[in-house]
């Protein structure tokens, strides 16, 4: 024999060896023939003539491609590397083509083809071992780069969750609704060596699952969830020494869960909980927000105190946290899954991306391009898993729509279409884990939803990829039973900007400023001294959902959980807290409560709204946050051309109350109905007009669990059908009453869009209608019922028929709910103590 | 003997070698010129002017100095006039074949900037701290006439075929009390030695610190700080507090065209200092001293965009109208690069051919820019700025990546070496709608407590509260605060240029006696205070009743408005308002001002 033969072989063999080693962690726990390429021609040359033979026998094309993607998923699980060269070097766009073909020898010379080689086998053996090893020297050129100092990667696998809707995924052990969580799951590590990756198991639970890994600066402690049992435990954090392997759990408590935590630059811990209570407002699940503790898990306290869920938070190098904030305060519910910003102490919520647009949908799992002001992100939709679309999101280039957002492999700009369930065709991605301005790692499925069925054991899992912008990609670790999610580079790194806090526990309040409110894009047409007040409400959430309501509107249609009105009406109950004076030149400089969801709604001189702001705002108690104007463009900087402002020269205002009721949640039953048992309930019986403006509480429908004036269901123009599901809905633009319809579209509504300022009820009683004498404080407070989305209640338990086990139900979660807001109480005045202290 | 020659040989090459690079003298160079094709560099720490060699890696000549060079201008011949700074500044005449002195003239107060203009074939000079421009022989650096220019000017250009100079002045001039705070600009005919124009920039712009144009002398570029002082400084987030900019002035209207903001909505260029315009007129080069960086501005694509906006079109998702340009963070996005110069304190720049060259005054380099990619390579040319305890203190003060996403630095607010801004600004530790005018912090760690109120214990507690609630930064080394401690105690107060030949005038001398007599029993000993905080008259507002720190006086020559609001622009107008009250004649306040400016 000659000596390059015999080398050739030698080497042929060296790498066999190697690959066998990959496909032996990966193979194994899938059948298949030992020796790995001609088991994986076997199988192909199998599925090939499977697929001829069914279309042969007369199959339909919905039957050949259920048949397609049984034969995909075991080719992927049976042959991952070499399945996933064959498909990227197949088409793109028809990952099902070469089964379609008359032999396989056909798909291999074509794809020999592609890479520039000798393309004219007759014998598939030798043509695919030609193939499979120019696919390995592209694999040596691409990930020269990447492997060339061993790196490591932490991963979990985990089953891929499919909740209803992609933030129901910690799988609570006294869930109400959904219980999203398949046990069994494990935490690993690779380290590649050469271009060659070598597993290891660092933890593993057949009943539990860990999920949202982080890595501290100093490369050597991560922070991770885990949940031990499906009904026994709940997700909570813990801390690894990645060089002992040692583990010690940082946060406890059955009942709820603790997930997604990120180190924050002072060694403090942000992360997601379900201690927050509530329920969410469209639905009947337990919502999330974001709490932080030091990282021995002392002083435990809230810091989001948001509607409804908050998600995968990631820390900027700037110190800056960015996160997934659903938020529909007031408008539909479908489209509004943006990006927001926070200090690293829970000061500065302000939107990062996308809070008045349709698209994104709703943008996860964000992480910095290092060395860039850029974010990597997944592009999902609202009643979707967290998979789909894989982009890049550039602030500095806008704030709305696409404007900022490139997606990735390959380049391109998306369209800014209104789309739920966005991102789910194709091919499917998530957890991206960026190494630069080009490269990153990310979990992948090339096939997506066209691999197996959807929930099934073939369902569609998720290995971990090198990628490249321009969609070059090489798997680097799979597993045939699960997925493998949110890889993780181990790498110390400079520890993020640490920024000074500006949060004072002793206190209980913040300040705003404002430089000019008819600044901004709310405002268009106002003319200056128009606004002569900012009335201040605070949203209060459900504890849990009993009863419900519906409606569709421009922003969708959805449900309302323990409803506040019936559907269309208020999502949440709205607690007044009062006015505060906006000066002439349209400043206005105000204390609030802190850690509460604000809303500000800039009022005429009648106190009717000019524009109110759907969405909430908070602060850490002693924080002053400013902003220009009435939802000015986040890229723009405040106004130079103005002096000092007047509010500045008169100093900080308390609020006022607007009426003589002061501080308190508005009801209907309390508010408006006397007045029109007062004034005109003589002619408006029923009888003598048919327009009934009594107050009898009356059930109306079967869903809602709530009995509502007369008054309120024909002044809404609510007609309840009591044989259909979405039974009892209101018409928010009636020009007799009208208000801004909670089901309204995302972006930004013109001022005067709808409310007292436009009905003419309002009208009516100012006239003096039918003779009546309303005075001016009672049509205010008919007024305030529209501008505030005509809640019925002001109570959640409020004129409620709910059964015994119901108001169990409902107590149970308060009741809870109560607990947490106690503890986090006593974690302040603790972490109050502890500050005293450090400063000795 | 061949042998011992050899050695003193290679000896000599080793130690001329050494001579090149100069290690063991400090480089410190905040200006860099390029003089035809060779580059010239200003050493301030050596109070040399340095000739490089072409690719920047060496000093080939050095000429000494009496005071720090603050600008050089060619003369036809090849020779150049150098202006050195100081209250009794210099013009040196050098030659240029030779790099030697042929003459040197005594000169004003701080020479700034020089002009040589053919037109009139005279020099131009800007007396910074006397607010004046010179025309001065070109032969000889005697002064011909003198013309008042606007506050501290810094920099000019010529245009209009030398018909006109553009000035541009450091710091606003009026109340800070008023609706817009700003410096100016002054175009000066040169035939008429006139100031025509004045241009005001944004409400909020101060420190400006250079103009250049372009090749077409079409444009001048001017950069400075344009603070948005007019609100609370609760964040520093979007540009709240400061942001850094460029003003674009179209010479041949002789007015502001618009101004740009260098900065983008995520992060500050903080500090922008020299500028120029790359020789094919395709760049706009800012050093950004604070954010350690250079930003480059596609030229072209610029003046595109503010066209376009001008004519209605929304060029960027976040411009309201193109009168908000200055408002917008987002305008540069996609036509302009930051670069960093991998050093600290780039104060000047330059291109020549295709290069950009950069001063790192405080690491001793000069960068060197090239190629599309921005490849940066660093030239050491001696011992660094920051090898010493003040130098790094220096450094800090100046350093906006010790700040949050680098919007600004100490010296954003107290500039020129920790003095003044001439803008009130609402703080956050006496309570907020109460504005005081920024203190020059000279003395302040001899003079506590600090601060207008006196609210700070002392100076070190300022320092350190400064970095805390004004740069937001959380974490800093006790070290780096130390530094810059000595940094501020080195501050002495420069001479005022209301001496004569550094003696009292005699209407100051008269003044003396009246400070004496009415003043000096609280504004007493070597710093003309006994740093009592009293309940003073003329406290309004908010600040009503709150207790006022008897400020020292030393320098208060330049650090004008004056109380504790910035409502007076002068001496005089301060002391009707502070006092002396009652039984004094308006000439003996005159002598009571010209003595205070005089400290």
């Amino acid at each position: 024999m000659r000596k390059k033969s015999f080398l050739s072989i030698v080497k042929w063999c060296g790498a066999m060896c190697v690959l066998l080693t990959l496909v032996s962690f990966q193979a194994k726990d899938f059948e298949g023939d030992p020796e790995a390429v001609n088991g994986f021609i076997t199988q192909m040359q199998k599925s090939l003539d499977d697929v001829l033979q069914y279309r042969k026998e007369g199959a339909t094309v919905a039957q050949v491609h259920r048949r397609l993607t049984q034969h995909h998923s075991k080719l992927t699980k049976s042959f991952p590397l070499f399945y996933d060269w064959w498909l990227q070097d197949g088409k793109k766009e028809d990952p099902h083509e070469w089964l379609w073909q008359k032999s396989l020898l056909d798909g291999i010379n074509q794809r020999l083809s592609k890479h520039g080689v000798r393309a004219d086998y007759t014998d598939v053996k030798k043509g695919m071992r030609a193939y499979l090893k120019v696919c390995e020297q592209r694999r040596e050129r691409r990930l020269k780069e990447f492997v060339k100092d061993s790196p490591e990667i932490l991963y979990t696998k985990l089953r891929p969750l499919r909740p209803s809707f992609y933030a129901y995924t910690e799988g609570l052990s006294d869930a109400r609704q959904e219980f999203n969580f398949f046990p069994g799951g494990a935490l690993c590590r690779m380290k590649m060596n050469g271009i060659w990756g070598k597993e290891e198991c660092l933890l593993e639970d057949e009943d539990g699952g860990f999920r949202d890994l982080d890595l501290h600066f100093d490369g050597e402690h991560l922070l991770f969830a885990w949940k031990k049992s499906p009904k026994e435990d709940d997700y909570h954090l813990y801390e690894m020494n990645l060089k002992d392997g040692s583990v010690r759990q940082i946060t406890f408590g059955l009942g709820n869960a603790d997930f997604e935590g990120i180190y924050l630059p002072d060694d403090n811990i942000l992360f997601n909980s379900t201690r927050c209570g509530g329920a969410s407002d469209c639905f009947y699940t337990e919502v999330s927000n974001m709490y932080m503790c030091d990282r021995e898990g002392r002083f435990m306290r809230q810091i989001g105190f948001d509607q409804v869920h908050t998600t995968t938070p990631t820390l900027l190098d700037d110190g800056r946290v960015v996160y997934t904030r659903w938020d529909y305060s007031d408008r539909g519910q479908i489209w509004t899954q943006p990006l927001f910003q926070m200090n690293a102490d829970g000061t500065g919520q302000a939107e990062y991306y996308g809070m008045n647009s349709w698209f994104p949908t709703t943008v996860v799992h964000t992480k910095q391009i290092p060395g860039t002001r850029k974010v990597m992100a997944t592009f999902i939709g609202h009643h979707t898993p967290q998979h789909g679309k894989l982009g890049i999101i550039d602030p500095e280039a806008g704030r709305d729509e696409n404007e900022g957002v490139m997606f990735v492999a390959p380049m391109r700009k998306p369209a800014a279409v209104k789309v739920d369930a966005y991102g789910q065709s194709g091919e499917q991605f998530m957890y991206p884990e960026p190494l630069n301005e080009r490269e990153f790692l990310v979990s992948y499925s090339p096939l997506g939803y066209d691999i197996g069925n959807v929930l099934g054991r073939n369902a569609m899992t998720f290995g971990i990829y090198w990628m490249n912008v321009d969609g070059e990609r090489e798997l680097l670790v799979a597993d045939g039973k699960t997925s493998c999610n949110h890889a993780t580079l181990v790498a110390p790194r400079e520890r993020p900007f640490m920024k000074a806090s500006t949060v004072d526990y002793t206190r209980e309040d913040g300040v705003y400023y404002m430089q000019n409110v008819y600044e901004g894009r709310s405002m268009e047409g106002v003319k200056p001294g128009t606004i002569k007040k900012l009335r201040v409400v605070e949203i209060e959430f459900r504890a849990a959902t009993v009863g419900k309501a519906a409606g569709g509107g421009l922003g969708g249609g959805a449900m309302v959980g323990t409803p506040p009105g019936v559907g269309r009406t208020a999502w949440d109950l709205k607690k007044i807290w009062g006015v505060v004076d906006v000066h002439e030149d349209g400043s206005a400089f105000f204390r609030v409560p802190a850690r509460k969801p604000l809303y500000f709604q800039a009022l005429d001189e009648k106190g009717y709204v000019v524009q109110t702001m759907r969405s909430w705002s908070t602060l850490q108690p002693g924080e002053t946050q400013s902003c220009v104007g009435c939802h000015e463009h986040k890229n723009v900087v405040p106004m130079s051309q103005y002096g000092m402002s007047m509010a500045m020269k008169a100093g900080i205002q308390d609020l006022q109350p607007e009426s003589e009721l002061g501080v308190r949640n508005f009801s209907y039953m309390k508010e408006v109905q006397p007045i029109w048992d007062k004034h005109c309930i003589s002619c408006h019986d029923g009888v003598k007009h048919k327009l009934s403006l009594k107050g009898d509480l009356k059930q109306f429908d079967y869903e809602s669990k709530r009995l509502y004036a007369e008054s309120y269901i024909h002044l809404t123009h609510t007609k309840p059908e009591l044989d259909r599901v979405w039974t009892i809905t209101a018409k928010p633009y009636h020009p007799e009453v009208n208000w801004i319809d909670a089901m309204s579209e995302p972006t930004i509504l013109k001022p005067y869009h709808a409310g007292a300022a436009t009905s003419n009820l309002i009208k009516r009683l100012e006239n003096g209608h039918g003779g009546t004498k309303v005075s001016k404080e009672e049509i205010h407070h008919v007024a305030l019922w529209l501008d505030l989305l005509v809640p019925f209640v002001g109570d959640y338990r409020e004129s409620n028929i709910w059964t015994k086990e119901e108001h169990a139900f409902y107590d149970y979660y308060d009741n809870k709910r109560k607990i947490e807001r106690e503890r986090d109480k006593e974690n302040i005045r603790l972490l109050v103590e502890y500050q005293k202290t450090q400063k000795k | 003997m061949k042998r011992l020659f050899v050695i003193v040989l290679l000896l000599s090459a080793v130690v001329l070698n050494m001579a090149g690079k100069s290690t063991k003298t400090m480089f410190a160079a905040d200006r860099i010129f390029a003089v035809g094709d060779e580059l010239v560099v200003a050493n301030r720490a050596a109070k040399q002017l340095a000739k490089l060699s072409a690719d920047a890696s060496q000093i080939v000549k050095t000429l000494n100095l009496a005071t720090p060079a603050t600008d050089l201008a060619l003369l036809p011949s090849g020779d150049m006039w150098v202006a050195c700074e100081g209250n009794m500044g210099w013009l040196y005449l050098v030659d240029g074949e030779r790099f030697a002195v042929r003459r040197k003239v005594a000169s004003g107060a701080t020479p700034s900037a020089v002009e040589y203009l053919a037109a009139s074939g005279s020099l131009w000079v800007a007396q910074r701290f006397a607010g004046e421009l010179w025309e001065v022989d070109a032969a000889t650096g005697e002064k011909r006439s003198v013309v008042k220019v606007g506050r501290e000017p810094v920099d000019m250009v010529s245009f209009g075929d030398d018909a006109y100079l553009l000035v541009a002045n450091n710091m606003p001039e009026m109340a800070a009390t008023e609706e817009c705070v700003a410096a100016q600009l002054d175009v000066v005919d040169v035939a008429s030695h006139k100031v025509v124009e004045r241009i005001i920039l944004p409400n909020g712009s101060t420190d400006v610190k250079a103009v250049a144009k372009d090749a077409e002398g079409d444009y001048a570029y001017v950069t400075h700080l344009l603070s948005r002082y007019q609100l609370p400084t609760s964040q520093l987030d979007r540009g709240w507090m400061v942001t850094n900019a460029l003003s674009i002035i179209d010479l041949r209207k002789k007015q502001l065209l618009t101004t740009v903001l260098l900065d983008t909505p995520q992060r500050g260029a903080a500090n922008p200092w020299g500028v120029c315009v790359t020789p094919d007129n395709g760049e706009v080069v800012v050093a950004a001293a604070g954010s350690q960086e250079v930003v480059l501005i596609d030229r072209e694509a610029l003046h595109a965009r503010i066209t376009r906006a001008q004519a209605g079109e929304k060029v960027t998702p976040s411009l309201d109208g193109w009168e908000n340009i200055p408002n917008d963070a987002g305008f540069l996005y996609g036509i302009r690069d930051f670069v960093s110069t991998k050093g600290k304190g780039v104060r000047s720049v330059v291109a020549v051919k295709d290069k950009i060259y950069a001063t790192n005054y405080y690491t001793g380099q000069i960068a060197v820019i090239s190629g599309k990619e921005r490849n940066v390579q660093l030239q050491s040319l001696g011992t660094s700025l920051s090898s010493t305890t003040v130098g790094r203190g220096d450094m800090y003060f100046h350093d906006a990546t010790l700040c949050y996403q680098m919007w600004q630095s100490c010296a954003t607010c107290h500039p020129n070496d920790g003095r003044v801004d001439g803008l009130n600004w609402d703080l956050m530790n006496d309570g907020m709608g109460n504005p005081k005018n920024t203190k020059s912090l000279l003395l302040s760690h001899q003079t506590a407590p600090c601060m207008v109120t006196g609210i700070r214990a002392n100076a070190e507690t300022a320092v350190r509260s400064g970095v805390r609630y004004i740069l937001f930064a959380a974490g800093v080394d006790e070290k780096v605060y130390q530094a810059m401690d000595e940094y501020l105690k080195a501050q002495k107060p420069l001479p005022s240029p209301y001496l004569v030949k550094g003696k009292f005038s005699a209407a100051a001398r008269r003044g003396k006696k009246i400070f004496d007599r009415s003043c000096a029993e609280c504004h007493s000993g070597k710093y003309y205070s006994d740093f009592g905080q009293y309940d003073v008259a003329w406290t309004e507002g908010a600040d009503k009743g709150r207790k006022m720190d008897v400020t020292h006086l030393n320098e208060c020559w330049r650090t004008a408005p004056y109380l504790y609001d910035g409502r007076s622009v002068t001496i005089q107008e301060m002391l009707k308002v502070h006092g002396p009250h009652g039984d004094v004649t308006e000439s003996e306040l005159n002598d009571l001002a010209e003595y205070v400016l005089s400290l």
